[in-house]
């Protein structure tokens, strides 16, 4: 039976989530619209977290962190423009596998200039309050907070704006989109812009929950790849729904208590595993996505 | 297609922004991150000039990786032992020196570091490493290879049994076990709740605490073996919380150890008493309110107030950063006792002249006679209370 | 020094099995698995836990290559729909769900702690005799996974896998069985990287989870892709390269002054850079895959 209450069970999901939601929404939209999986994307949130964390000791945290979310869109265009772009020329494959090639050498970029040992925004202790019926501590909250704002205003962008149409054109199809004249550059740019800025900032809010190493986008991976396909590549609304919905399959199987005995807690990406194989096997285009080719 | 076509310069202008933010975040974090100016430092007593030749012994430390803290620590005593060595008569009447290898933290790299110690270096004797997982697999490898091993850093049972020519200076889990499990039930706690990381080291340690307390009556509710390198530990806490101990005992280190006593003061679960296994390790990386009259235990050689305890501090201008440069320093002592012993660098003698080193010599860390297991007899440990972030040993 | 060497030769020889066996799957047919440590965990594990239940080294490491080859043929068949990218992500999500039962099943595979007293497979030796013993044995298991290798090139899956490879849906419309090759060749893939995942648990007489990570997958897709995809030469050079890389690093120390973690770093950069330069600048890898003659 089930150790925690059903309040508690919506906080640690929302919680979970909404870090995860933040990275695979750049990194579907990413793929949907330049049908590229970039295992790289997650290096955004390190980037975005250890700049803030070098700057926050010149200017305060929320400046820090604005400037840090800059600093990592700037990365993603350059990245783009130099590395990527090349890379896709040569096929998705290629550029995936350069992806993880730069994922990696960014990581030990950032353990090169900062060393293994983690960073901390220095911040005061809080204990936690009852925020209906959940034990949640004010930045937990603020994290929720931000992190849905965020989604929900991408979500704004994308749907009513002029140039969200041109983005969900080109995602639905690229050449057609070209061929009635959606100015792809545009597109692309705003695409990377908002990628990197969310996933920066869930890497700046993880590192203000606790501290921040090299390896804290790539931990979270196969998270966030796993939302993403499960919510169907290329939809957002799909990878956000997936990330929510996944974590909050993991606080309930975690809560899980048989008889005194209940799975062990480092168990619990393998939750995420599990149900991401039963989607590959049973529904490969996703919750929301397009058809997977079937040879 | 481009996205800078005609604005490569912007192109530029973005790249440099990005690495000269980090760039500069980079020193600033640097010179605000670091402890107020530390206090000048001694050099090492120089050698003795009346020494000529050198006798090389080995070491294998994981100066990179996940426990590089511990590794260079554990350098750190090799470092004090050996200028204290050879400023005074040296080893057979030569300067000792120790050739240091890096295991990486990482099985295969130890095996390899090692190889290159015995094969290349030749040397009859290797002290390391840190983690079981690493010193079960390299004694066994030095086992085979007749060299002596000295552990100085794990902890596992499984280490009695590495071979004739294997010993330890650091007491084994069952010891510490023990001494814990008797102190929490002297306190009069009857239900402990444990954390442990889930390594070699936290698995072991966790179990010679259970099977310890369990024997005198008293009863684990939970245990929690945590996964390194998480950004919070809410969820096993949470474990921990709702079994309902008299006491919370945990055992962590490094950024993790922070994060963990950081939650624990969040969760409002200090307001029940906690146990520290090895306080040093993670109470002065922390918070001050998060540890503020946490109790615990730790090495005796941790204390300070020790002439040890001075002469790290002299040399290096800071407190002992973890628990372990003691372990090394006596190793190292142990190893060249030994040789003087046998007369001659050469593994089988120096093997067989050790336990009889041993029994008489008095380390930093205690005792340090051996059994017929090579491990270490008696481990003295301490009890502690953190008050306003710094402990206080009774 | 002899004894040193031999060391490093035979490592040589475990990584080019494991390169070999990436690709079989990756240059033979076009699959990315991003999991492929996961058989060699497999082999590995096997050769430990038989050893130490006392029923051979040897038996063990049949185990561990039969349960690897139905693992892989396994996987060929779930993953029939999957191409690319959901590949990828797929066999990572695999090796990484085994990485964590492993590490947390104390009792069996010995947790985190991993297992320890593997017995050689060579049987009781000491000194010069047990080094060239091991390193003949090393060569002799990369010849047959190479000889391995070579028969499948030359099959006609080899060249089935070829043509799904360059172009999946003109395979299908030929009327060659997709599925059914794509497991034939895990199978085969899984049980040449289990027999050097075995035979390396054998060599450092221990197996544990770290030896799982993704990042050593990550070092043999460096390895054949600096090799060049398809080239069975091309993996073992690739395994000489990485390897003099990762052991050379040791030596930075000595000459640069480097503080220690900044040298692991490097060693990592290094890696990821080169892998990086070739995908960009030599995409056929140092050793291309030639164009065949084709006698008319």
């Amino acid at each position: 039976m089930i150790t925690q209450q059903v309040p508690e069970l919506v906080a640690d999901a929302l919680v979970r989530g909404s870090t995860i939601a933040l990275l695979a929404a750049g990194l579907t939209l990413v793929y949907g619209t330049m049908r590229f999986a970039n295992v790289a994307h997650v290096e955004f949130a390190t980037v975005g977290a250890y700049a803030t964390v070098s700057l926050s000791g010149v200017f305060i945290v929320p400046v820090a962190g604005i400037i840090g979310a800059v600093v990592a869109v700037a990365l993603g265009a350059a990245m783009y423009e130099l590395l990527f772009r090349r890379l896709l020329v040569m096929g998705e494959m290629p550029a995936m596998i350069g992806s993880l090639a730069v994922s990696v050498v960014i990581q030990a970029v950032i353990q090169l200039a900062y060393g293994s040992r983690p960073r901390v925004v220095p911040h005061e202790l809080e204990q936690v309050g009852t925020v209906l019926g959940a034990q949640l501590t004010a930045s937990q909250v603020q994290l929720v907070a931000v992190s849905a704002s965020a989604l929900a205003l991408t979500g704004a962008l994308l749907r009513w704006t002029p140039l969200g149409r041109k983005v969900r054109a080109v995602a639905a199809d690229a050449e057609l989109a070209r061929v009635s004249g959606v100015a792809e550059r545009r597109v692309v740019a705003t695409v990377w812009a908002i990628a990197a800025g969310l996933a920066a900032i869930s890497g700046i809010e993880l590192a203000l929950e606790s501290s921040t190493t090299p390896a804290l986008g790539f931990n979270l991976l196969l998270p966030v790849f796993s939302a993403a396909i499960v919510g169907g590549l290329g939809s957002v609304l799909g990878a956000v729904i997936a990330s929510y919905g996944v974590a909050l399959l993991e606080a309930i199987v975690l809560a899980l208590d048989f008889e005194g005995s209940a799975i062990p807690v480092s168990y619990r990406p393998a939750i995420g595993f599990v149900f991401l194989l039963l989607a590959l096997i049973f529904r490969p285009r996703g919750l929301l996505g397009a058809k997977v080719r079937i040879v | 297609m481009r996205l800078f076509r005609r604005h490569s310069a912007t192109l530029v202008l973005l790249s440099s922004a990005v690495v000269l933010s980090l760039a500069a975040g980079c020193a600033t974090t640097d010179a605000s991150d670091s402890a107020p100016a530390r206090p000048a430092t001694t050099p090492l007593p120089s050698a003795n000039p009346a020494l000529s030749g050198t006798i090389t012994i080995g070491a294998v430390l994981p100066l990179t990786g996940a426990n590089a803290t511990v590794g260079k620590d554990q350098q750190r005593g090799i470092e004090l032992a050996v200028a204290k060595i050879n400023a005074g008569s040296g080893v057979l009447g030569r300067k000792l020196a120790v050739v240091v290898e890096d295991s990486q933290g990482q099985t295969t790299a130890t095996i390899d570091a090692a190889r290159k110690l015995v094969a290349v270096s030749r040397v009859p004797l290797v002290i390391g490493e840190y983690a079981s997982g690493n010193t079960i697999p390299m004694q066994q490898f030095l086992q085979q290879s007749s060299v002596v091993g000295i552990n100085v850093g794990s902890s596992s049972i499984e280490l009695r049994g590495t071979g004739a020519m294997q010993f330890s200076t650091i007491g084994l889990d069952d010891k510490a076990g023990e001494f814990s499990a008797n102190a929490l039930y002297d306190k009069g706690f009857r239900k402990v709740a444990m954390l442990a990381p889930n390594n070699a080291y936290g698995s072991g340690i966790a179990r010679s605490v259970a099977d310890a307390f369990t024997g005198k009556g008293g009863q684990v509710v939970a245990s929690e073996l945590y996964t390194e390198g998480q950004p919070n530990y809410r969820q096993e806490l949470a474990r921990l919380a709702n079994a309902d101990p008299d006491v919370y005992v945990v055992t962590t280190y490094g950024r993790d150890g922070a994060t963990i006593n950081a939650e624990m003061f969040e969760l409002a679960m200090t307001s029940k008493p906690v146990f520290d296994i090895y306080l040093s390790q993670d109470v002065p990386d922390s918070d001050a309110k998060a540890v503020e009259g946490r109790i615990g235990m730790d090495v005796t050689s941790s204390v300070g107030g020790s002439e040890y305890a001075a002469y790290y501090r002299r040399t290096y201008g800071e407190g002992f950063m973890t628990s372990f440069s003691g372990f090394a320093y006596d190793a190292v002592f142990l190893a060249a006792l030994a040789i003087e012993k046998a007369g001659a660098p050469d593994a089988g003698k120096v093997a067989a002249a050790i336990p009889e080193v041993a029994v008489s010599y008095q380390g930093v860390t205690g005792a340090l006679a051996v059994g017929p297991d090579g491990q270490r007899l008696a481990q003295p440990y301490t009890l502690g209370t953190v008050r306003a972030g710094r402990i206080d040993f009774s | 020094m002899f004894d040193y060497l031999a060391w490093i030769a035979i490592l040589v020889c475990s990584y080019a099995m494991i390169a070999i066996s990436l690709n079989i799957q990756s240059g033979g047919a076009g699959m990315i698995n991003l999991g492929q440590v996961a058989f060699v965990g497999i082999g590995g594990y096997s050769v430990a836990i038989f050893s130490r239940a006392g029923l051979g080294v040897w038996v063990g490491l049949l185990a561990g290559a039969v349960i690897a080859a139905g693992a892989g043929y396994l996987l060929g068949r779930l993953g029939r729909t999957l191409g690319g990218v959901y590949w990828a992500i797929a066999t990572l999500a695999v090796a990484e769900l085994l990485r964590l039962i492993i590490s947390n099943t104390d009792t069996v595979t010995g947790g985190m702690r991993g297992l320890g007293d593997v017995a050689p497979l060579w049987g009781e030796l000491h000194g010069t005799a047990n080094t060239l013993a091991r390193l003949v044995m090393a060569l002799a298991f990369l010849a047959v996974v190479v000889l391995a290798a070579v028969h499948l090139d030359r099959s006609q899956l080899g060249r089935w896998l070829r043509i799904i490879r360059e172009n999946e849906p003109l395979a299908a419309a030929l009327g060659i069985d997709v599925v059914s090759a794509k497991s034939r060749v895990l199978a085969l893939s899984g049980a040449a990287a289990a027999l050097a995942g075995g035979f390396h648990a054998s060599d450092i007489s221990f197996v544990g989870p770290d030896q799982l990570l993704p990042f050593q997958t990550f070092l043999a897709l460096t390895m054949i892709v600096i090799g060049g995809l398809g080239r069975i030469a091309g993996a073992v050079v690739g395994a000489v390269v990485v390897e003099a890389i990762y052991d050379g690093t040791r030596y930075f120390h000595d000459f640069l002054g480097l503080a220690s973690d900044q040298i692991a770093a490097l060693r990592i950069l290094l890696v990821g850079a080169i892998l990086l330069g070739f995908l960009l600048l030599r995409p056929k890898g140092i050793v291309a895959d030639q164009p065949r003659r084709v006698r008319v």
